[in-house]
Formats: C-alpha cells, sequence, structure tokens
C-alpha cells in the first residue's frame, strides 16, 4: 500500500472557493463512499448540495466554525454510520468558508499527508480519518502522526469518522479528547427521508399500498427522541417504538400507503439516508413504489469468531481492500475463507476491489456485532 | 423445644387428615413430578437458548434458571404435600415445623444446601456464566442447582461444588455478572529488553486482539516491573466474552512475541526454580 495524492482541484461552491484534495492509497480519481451511498460521482460533486434532516447537526458546527473565527478553537469530529451522509454534510458546512479539503479513500500507510497539512489553510476538512489508522500493530502510526501535528497546530480540523472506528479508537488513543465538538448524524425519521427522496424524485409518485391488511391496521415504527443529557453539550438519540393505530381511521388511502411506505422504508434502512435512498431506487417503478417492492430481509449472522472479527472490520473501516484486511487478520485467520461465507450469506459485497458491507444487511451486521461486542 | 409444645405439635400431626393413599393418588403424585421435572428441562432449555442468542444479556437470563426451579419444585412440593394431606393451617404450620426439625436432623446438609442456593440466587455471589474461583476449583459456572453448583474448569471437568459451601469458603468471580471479563496476561523479557517499545508492543497486541473490548468502563493498562533477572511487562485488558479468556491470552502473547522478536527484545534466561524451566514465560 503507499500513498498518492490523487488529485488537486480548485471548485466553485457559492459565492467562496475551497481545494480539495482527494487522498486514494492505491488509485487516481477514485470515487468517494460518501459519494457511491448516494450514487453522485466524483465529478457531480460540483453540484449545488441540498441538506435534508441534519439542520441542527449544521447548526453546532456552524456555530463552532463561528466561535473558531472569534477566537475560540474547537476542533469538530462528524461521526456516523455508513451511508449517512457525512460527506454531504462537511461538503454542505465548508462551501462557506475557506478551506483546504482533504479527503481520505483508503488505509494510509505513509504519512506525507502531513506536508499537505502544514500548507493549508486555516479550515482543513478531513474525511474519512477511519482511514487512518488499521488495527494491528503498527497501525496507529498514521493517526499518531495526525494527532501530534493536530495538538501543535492552530488550525481548525473539522473531521469525519466511522462511528465504530471512532469508538475503538476513542478507547485506544483518547480520540475525543483532541475533538472537544463531536456532532453525531443520527438515524433520520420517515419524514426527513421523505423530503430527501422527493427532493430528488418530486411529488408525482403514485403510492401503492398492496401489502397484506394486517400491516394496514396496525403500524409500528421506531421514532428517535433527541435528548439533551444535563451538564454537557452532548445530544443523544434514544428510539422507542412507536405505535400507529391512525390508519385504522384514515379515509384517505393515498395518503395512508404514501405513510406505510415511508415507514417500511425507515425501519428497513435503519433511518440511513444513503441506504434508504438505494432501496427506494431499487423499489421503485416511476413514478408508481409499492409497498410490497420495500422488502425487509433477514440474514443469516450466525458466525465464527473469525468471520464477526473480519466483518467488523469491514464495518468499521467501510471499504477495505483484501490485502489490508489480511495484514489486519494475521495468519491465524483465513481470510479467503471467511470472506467467501460472508459473500455468501450476502453481508459483505465486492465492489471496484474493495470489500464493503451490503448495505441491505447494515442493519442486521450492527445488530449481530454489538451485541457480541464486537464493536461498540 | 419446650415439653408442652411438642406435646402440642404431636398432638396436632396425630390429628392430621391424611387422604387415602390409592393408586391414583400415587399416579397423580408421579404426574406432578414429572411435570415438574420437564418444566425445568423445557425452561431450563429455552432460556440458555434465547441467552446464547443475545450475549449481552447471557447472565440475567441465566440466572432465571435457578430461580424458577426452585418456585417450580417447590410449587410441586405443595401439590404433592396436598395430595397426601388436607391440613387446616394450624396442623399445616405443625407440619412443617416437624418437618423441618425432621430435616435439620437427618437431612441437615441437603437443607443447608437449598439454603445456601436460596442465598446464591438472591445475594448473586456468582451468577450462572461467570468464571469463579469456588475452593479449589476455578471454572465457568454451568448451573446452579438447588443442591449444588456445576462449574466447567479449563480442561472440561465438571465440578459439582455443594451450595452450603458458599457459607464457609470465599468466592471470587472474575467478572461478577459481566459478559466482559479482565484478564492478566504477563510477558517476562531479558532485563536488557527495551522496556518502553515492549510496552507499547503489548498495549497494541491486547488493543488489536479480536477478543477484546476497551472503552472507558473496560480499560486496558500495561505495567512494568523490574525484577533482578527479567522484567515483567503486563497487560491488563477485558475480555469482550470471558469464553474466550484463554484464546485471548495465547493470541496476545502469540503476537507481542513475533513483534519482540522483529525488535530484539528477547526472553528472559532466567531458570525459575519452582518450575525447573527456562521460563521465558511465553515465548514459543
Amino acid at each position: 500500500m503507499h500513498l498518492c495524492l490523487s488529485y488537486l482541484l480548485c471548485l466553485h461552491a457559492g459565492k467562496e472557493w475551497k481545494s480539495g484534495i482527494y487522498v486514494d492509497g492505491s488509485k487516481l480519481n477514485h470515487k468517494m463512499p460518501e459519494d457511491e451511498t448516494t450514487g453522485e460521482s466524483g465529478e457531480e460533486r460540483e453540484e449545488e448540495v441540498v441538506l435534508f434532516g441534519y439542520e441542527e447537526e449544521l447548526k453546532e458546527a456552524q456555530s463552532a466554525l463561528n466561535e473558531y473565527l472569534w477566537g475560540k478553537h474547537k476542533n469538530i469530529a462528524i461521526v456516523s454510520d455508513p451511508f449517512a451522509g457525512r460527506s454531504t454534510l462537511v461538503e454542505y458546512l465548508a462551501r462557506d468558508y475557506l478551506t483546504t479539503t482533504i479527503a481520505f479513500n483508503s488505509v494510509m500507510t505513509e504519512k506525507a499527508f502531513i506536508s499537505t497539512l502544514h500548507d493549508a489553510n486555516n479550515i482543513i476538512v478531513m474525511e474519512n480519518c477511519h482511514f487512518l489508522a488499521m488495527r494491528k500493530i503498527g497501525g496507529f502510526a498514521q493517526l499518531d502522526e495526525f494527532l501530534k501535528f493536530l495538538s501543535k497546530s492552530d488550525k481548525l480540523f473539522i473531521t469525519t469518522w466511522n462511528t465504530y472506528s471512532w469508538s475503538y479508537l476513542s478507547a485506544v488513543k483518547n480520540l475525543d479528547e483532541f475533538f472537544p465538538k463531536v456532532i453525531r448524524l443520527e438515524p433520520m425519521n420517515a419524514e426527513s427521508l421523505k423530503k430527501m427522496i422527493l427532493s430528488h424524485y418530486g411529488n408525482n409518485i403514485e403510492y401503492i399500498d398492496d401489502a397484506a391488511s394486517k400491516e394496514k391496521k396496525l403500524s409500528i415504527s421506531w421514532k428517535f427522541a433527541h435528548i439533551k443529557i444535563p451538564f454537557s453539550s452532548t445530544t443523544r438519540t434514544l428510539p422507542w417504538p412507536y405505535l400507529d393505530l391512525s390508519s385504522i381511521f384514515h379515509k384517505k388511502k393515498q395518503e395512508n400507503a404514501e405513510k406505510l411506505i415511508f415507514d417500511r422504508l425507515t425501519r428497513v434502512s435503519d433511518g440511513s439516508p444513503g441506504i434508504a435512498r438505494k432501496i427506494w431506487d431499487a423499489s421503485i417503478d416511476y413514478p408508481k413504489i409499492r409497498l410490497s417492492s420495500i422488502k425487509e430481509p433477514t440474514f443469516d449472522t450466525d458466525l465464527s469468531i473469525n468471520e464477526a472479527f473480519l466483518l467488523g472490520i469491514i464495518l468499521t473501516m467501510e471499504k477495505i481492500e483484501p490485502g489490508d484486511l489480511a495484514e489486519i487478520a494475521g495468519p491465524e485467520i483465513d481470510v479467503e475463507e471467511s470472506l467467501y461465507i460472508l459473500m455468501n450469506r450476502e453481508l459483505v459485497a465486492r465492489e471496484e476491489g474493495y470489500y464493503i458491507i451490503n448495505y441491505r444487511a447494515l442493519k442486521s451486521v450492527k445488530s449481530y456485532l454489538e451485541l457480541n461486542r464486537m464493536v461498540w | 423445644m419446650p415439653n408442652g409444645v411438642l406435646t402440642n405439635t404431636t398432638e396436632q400431626l396425630t390429628t392430621l387428615p391424611f387422604n387415602e393413599i390409592g393408586v391414583e393418588t400415587i399416579l397423580y403424585i408421579v404426574f406432578i413430578i414429572v411435570i415438574a421435572y420437564l418444566l425445568v428441562r423445557v425452561i431450563s432449555f429455552v432460556l440458555r437458548f434465547v441467552s446464547e442468542k443475545i450475549p449481552s444479556y447471557r447472565h440475567p437470563i441465566t440466572m432465571l434458571i435457578p430461580l424458577l426451579k426452585i418456585t417450580i419444585y417447590f410449587t410441586a412440593l405443595y401439590y404433592v404435600l396436598f395430595a397426601l394431606i388436607e391440613p387446616d393451617l394450624t396442623q399445616l404450620i405443625a407440619f412443617f415445623g416437624l418437618f423441618g426439625a425432621a430435616l435439620g436432623l437427618g437431612l441437615k446438609d441437603l437443607l443447608a444446601d437449598i439454603v445456601g442456593g436460596l442465598v446464591i440466587i438472591f445475594e448473586k455471589p456468582y451468577q450462572i456464566g461467570d468464571k469463579i474461583t469456588f475452593g479449589d476449583y476455578y471454572g465457568e459456572v454451568k448451573d446452579i442447582g438447588i443442591r449444588s453448583t456445576k462449574l466447567v474448569t479449563p480442561d472440561d471437568s465438571q465440578v459439582s461444588v455443594p451450595n452450603f459451601k458458599i457459607f464457609s469458603e470465599a468466592v471470587s468471580s472474575g467478572n461478577a455478572g459481566d459478559i466482559a471479563m479482565m484478564v492478566v496476561i504477563d510477558l517476562f523479557i531479558d532485563p536488557d529488553g527495551e522496556s518502553g517499545k515492549a510496552m507499547s508492543i503489548l498495549k497494541e497486541a491486547v488493543t488489536t486482539s479480536k477478543f477484546v473490548i476497551v472503552s472507558k468502563k473496560y480499560p486496558c493498562t500495561i505495567l512494568l516491573q523490574d525484577f533482578p533477572y527479567y522484567k515483567r511487562i503486563r497487560a491488563r485488558a477485558y475480555v469482550n466474552d470471558l469464553r474466550n479468556e484463554f484464546e485471548f491470552m495465547s493470541e496476545v502473547t502469540r503476537r507481542a512475541w513475533i513483534e519482540y522478536r522483529k525488535l530484539g527484545i528477547h526472553p528472559t534466561q532466567y531458570r525459575f526454580p519452582e518450575t525447573g524451566s527456562s521460563d521465558s514465560g511465553n515465548g514459543s
């Protein structure tokens, strides 16, 4: 694995300008992982960014940025699950400021990126920072270098991280001490997902309720309550089951179907905008969308410790090359055999030479690994 | 017991309205016992199955098993007694008084085991699934029965420890109801070895292990101690599931020594007198 700075480009976003550097361990002009989740290509990044559902998080980040301009320095960590839209948020956030953007696209094994930080603007956006560390002996060198630089620097760092990498690195490397402002992108509710999806598809969708009558009468969905923890700036999201009987009394069938479809979409996608969008794209027969087309898949997650460990690594890294995975696994684990099993069970997919979590299985994978304490 | 009370109790019992014990009564009693036994087996199986599916809640779920076991068996005893006699309240109290005295005299060990079992269930010095040292034995608690606690030792031997020992012997639980458990891993290096690097490598070997859990609640600590002929590098960390205790130790030790050798950190050559072997600790 070697480092190469793939390209340096200037983007015009709104009134201001910014520079962006895409750092890829192996390939030139590789697409961003977040872009893949939303179906946007690297070139499409120049389009006007529209943000749905993360208004509160955006405000929090903007206020930290403004505080920096007034002399109060708080590095920012934006933390989320895969497919949650971190890149979109930081792009939206950084558009009105003079920033340098560095986006990591695969595991970093050399520290050349540090020299880029020296020459960068005062506000540095660093995307996918979980690629700075590998879970193996000697795998934290790049992260250590970065944190060393950061601790001596007056620059403001806006970084994005995978949720599970963040928790792991906070425990192992005290990462949270370096980023006093942590913004977590929590799952979206049905209303926000609907807004996001309809912004792409318009309002002329025909919703068809062709599911079993049981579901029509009784709808259970997850709601998310945002709880502010006393004596702390942290906000936590608590999920709670919501039993909706209103559809029994609903007279307008069109509205009922629409609600059922978005409730199911929220449930299946676990509130993830990237996954919801993918499921929607796969389910719609424009302009019609049927409730039955949004399927709730089940996966066999009865795994050995080695398979679970590799699955956890793929989840925390979001995308990883087979070579890097083999390095992390060491000689004790037969990586090829384990990956074959994981792919056979449709938990993992291979895309452009990288292993990623199958987006449909993300919810099951997270739940399984959390229950078994392979990730936390 | 004063003479007057004893006479009174005996009188009460001689007037106990014993039912006629026929084949039907015997069949009924057998039926109750079989149902109670099957119920205990089924509930135990279901709860164990569920607990394995939800590892984080394994201990709370399995701890329901002994509680339900005792409840079911006492309920069965109640039905059996009422199949044999139909006492009024005074007679019932008298019966249990004498029954208790008989137990105390003849079956005092069994009674002590039952009371010990109740103490274990409610006081929870250990739970099903814990790794404990009880008397001379170390192992995972597989079952807390009415009479004894069953342990499975690391070499897969099953040991039954009578419950009454809880009153007389100290019990240490490595995880106290948690599924994660602290594990101590010692590596002994040559006194000339670079201890800073050795500590740093051991820390990374621990924190990158597939068996580890690290958080504020489950911290990882690395300690160094100098001895005349060796340095001891000690890691204290938590294994994510106590069933992986030994695999965790083995994996960390193996990976740490591979890195030590690359850096020229060698095992101590000191020969420990008590073992008589060149105890590089874990340098193999």
